[in-house]
């Protein structure tokens, strides 16, 4: 869905300053800044199959080659194949580009189970070399054993009063073995070298439509020259995710390698406002057009964020008319009177909006938790992509966001939809959590009357936009073959999902 | 506007101009089939066209769109091409431009398009990941027979069919 989206779009910057998408990125309660993968230490937590779920250990994952024994993947498009049947027998094909077990010159099979590809020609000589790095291996950890740090002495002392002593130290021996002979190397030594001569090299190709291409080769698919086999489905790892600099512990998930549901899962989302761009705008250079932002908060608190637009001098970026800040308060998302609303009022919701401000300084749009914002915009050059620069400061009324008490197990979004689904009656009273403060917010700052300290994050966030292209006004916007679209009389797929 | 008898066109599909259906053709809801001025479609058997599909004919006067038997245009593709031939599968949100002449046995995926005009697309090509091509020697696409009767029978116990207006007598 991100993809389809284009969530990537808005790049939020991370504490460490590289531009990451806001579902990329965690949150560390305690440095109270964002994190991104660059900025996060990983490990590898359990190793899972995409396509049959099956887990491995670390140990029988590096004896399968980090890949899994029964799924196969595409060779065009790295999808899973599905198996499917066919008059009782079963073919391997891929749900994404059609791809099937035929164009690899592979008959179908009647036992699903057993699936043999023929093996690369250089598989032999690799399978070899590893074995042999194996045997080398085994024999230096008996060598590092056999000569053991000779400052250590052992207090035991052994009598030899049975005379077994002796047959003790040669028992411990008998493991000893050889150094492993290197593999043998075919290289015969020729006493007469000739010369290269380009001619050869140089000659015209007799056949020219014996030379495939890349794209020549996905033409015709079950040629035995160019024949493109499944691979086994490399395996994924689950990570657990840590902060780089204090070593708290952001996504942690169950011990069950299976689970959906996480220990601890500390993602920007929900500490940071959201904001999502609808539909890009049309900009041009001469008139001034009107990027639409959404804002939305996904907290477990009252959220006020004021967002302002930067100026850059790069002509890539674009130059925003917004001059003043525009302050969004948002309180947290509340589905269940979100669809008491709907159901009572069908439909008719009083706007939140103030009209009464100009355009571009207010939000155009509110709903509870959302809001949308205009800004004005003018392109500088004609650029195939354009910036737009906004700094969002945040400021949280409640102080359940930044720091949730520890007895919370579940995070802020299940505390929303599923315990609130189970008792509408106490859903309201859930919501509203009353300021508590903790000892350990010594390093946000705190601002504000002192009945309610108000706690904003310490530095704005800094957030770029990807708009879209400029239109040149005095051109129409041309297709891909250089025609000038006719008017649609079909539906946009954009339109339809928006 | 000729239909055939076995054809099953269900109301709310739209057809304007001189349409011919052949037999076990199945046309649901919401689909449009439209010929310009001048110019006619043909469709031949056992054909299943979806919602939303648009079939159209803007072509020079005169001109006819042949489609062939045992074809299946999924959901919102939207087909002006010149001729299009058997067995073939359009995905859902296809484009095929005008001008373009498709053969049998093709696959489009869903969201694939082709605009190429002057050379036909070649038999048992498959178009993946929006454009680009590729030709397969996999199976072909299964006749359409047992499928078109399955639909046929379900959608008349629940719709109403569609019955076929003469052209306006020309002046």
């Amino acid at each position: 869905m991100a993809a389809l989206l284009q969530t990537n779009r808005v790049k939020y910057e991370c504490s460490c300053g590289l531009p990451f998408p806001l579902d990329e990125l965690y949150f560390c309660r305690q440095c109270v800044k964002l994190k991104c993968v660059e900025c996060t230490q990983q490990f590898v937590d359990n190793i899972i199959c995409q396509g049959c779920f099956e887990t491995a250990t670390a140990g029988e994952n590096r004896e399968r080659v980090g890949r899994c024994p029964s799924c196969y993947m595409c060779p065009i498009c790295s999808t899973v194949l599905m198996s499917r049947s066919i008059n009782n027998k079963f073919r391997l094909q891929c749900t994404y580009c059609r791809f099937n077990t035929l164009d690899a010159g592979i008959e179908d099979q009647v036992d699903n189970d057993k699936w043999k590809f023929p093996s690369s020609p250089n598989a032999e000589f690799f399978q070899n070399i590893r074995s042999k790095m194996l045997e080398y291996a085994e024999f230096d950890k008996f060598e590092h054993e056999r000569n053991p740090d000779k400052r250590r002495r052992s207090t035991l002392f052994l009598s030899d009063k049975y005379g077994l002593n002796s047959l003790y130290n040669q028992r411990k021996k008998s493991g000893y073995a050889d150094r492993p002979e290197p593999m043998k190397v075919e290289y015969t030594k020729m006493d007469n070298v000739e010369e290269l001569s380009l001619d050869e090299i140089m000659a015209p190709v007799e056949n020219p439509l014996d030379i495939h291409n890349f794209s020549e080769q996905l033409q015709s698919l079950s040629s035995t020259k160019d024949r493109w086999l499944p691979e086994a489905l490399p395996v994924l790892p689950r990570r657990t995710v840590r902060c780089g600099e204090s070593e708290n512990s952001l996504v942690k998930a169950e011990y069950n390698p299976l689970s959906i549901t996480f220990r601890m899962r500390y993602l920007a989302f929900t500490y940071v406002p959201d904001i999502r761009m609808y539909r890009p705008p049309v900009i041009t250079i001469l008139t001034q057009s009107y990027v639409l932002i959404y804002v939305s908060n996904y907290s477990n608190g009252h959220v006020t964020a004021r967002v302002t637009a930067v100026d850059v001098d790069d002509d890539s970026f674009v130059s925003s008319a917004l001059n003043k800040e525009v302050v969004v308060p948002l309180p947290p998302p509340n589905t269940i009177q979100d669809i008491e609303d709907q159901l009572q009022l069908e439909g008719n919701i009083p706007s939140q909006v103030d009209i009464s401000k100009p355009f571009y300084e207010n939000i155009i749009f509110k709903r509870r938790h959302q809001a949308a914002l205009t800004i004005p915009v003018h392109a500088k050059k004609i650029v195939d992509r354009n910036f737009l620069k906004l700094r969002m400061e945040v400021e949280y009324d409640n102080l359940a966001p930044a720091i949730p008490d520890k007895s919370m197990s579940r995070t802020s979004i299940d505390r929303n939809y599923s315990s609130s689904f189970l008792s509408r009656s106490s859903s309201m009273a859930d919501t509203t959590i009353p300021p508590t403060p903790t000892p350990s917010d010594t390093t946000l700052n705190t601002s504000g009357s002192a009945d309610k300290p108000k706690i904003s994050l310490s530095h704005p966030i800094t957030i770029v936009i990807d708009i879209g292209r400029t239109i040149d006004d005095n051109l129409y916007d041309c297709d891909m073959d250089g025609k000038v679209p006719s008017l649609p009389t079909r539906i946009p797929a954009e339109d339809v999902f928006a | 506007m000729r239909f055939a008898p076995d054809a099953v066109v269900i109301q709310g599909a739209i057809i304007e101009g001189d349409v011919t259906i052949g037999s076990g053709t199945v046309v649901h809801q919401f689909a449009t089939i439209r010929a310009a001025k001048g110019c006619s479609i043909v469709i031949g058997k056992f054909n299943i066209v979806e919602e939303f599909v648009v079939i159209e004919n803007n072509g020079p006067e005169g001109s006819t769109l042949e489609i062939g038997n045992d074809n299946t245009f999924q959901a919102r593709c939207h087909i002006s091409a010149r001729q299009i031939g058997n067995n073939n599968i359009f995905g859902s949100f296809s484009v095929i431009a005008e001008g373009t002449t498709v053969t049998d046995m093709c696959h489009i995926c869903p969201y694939g398009q082709y605009r190429i005009q002057f050379e036909p697309m070649a038999p048992r090509t498959v178009i993946y990941n929006g454009r680009m091509d590729r030709r397969t020697t996999s199976e072909a696409p299964l006749p359409n027979q047992t499928l078109c009767a399955a639909l046929s029978s379900q959608l008349k116990s629940f719709n109403k069919l569609l019955k076929p207006v003469d052209p306006p007598a020309a002046t």
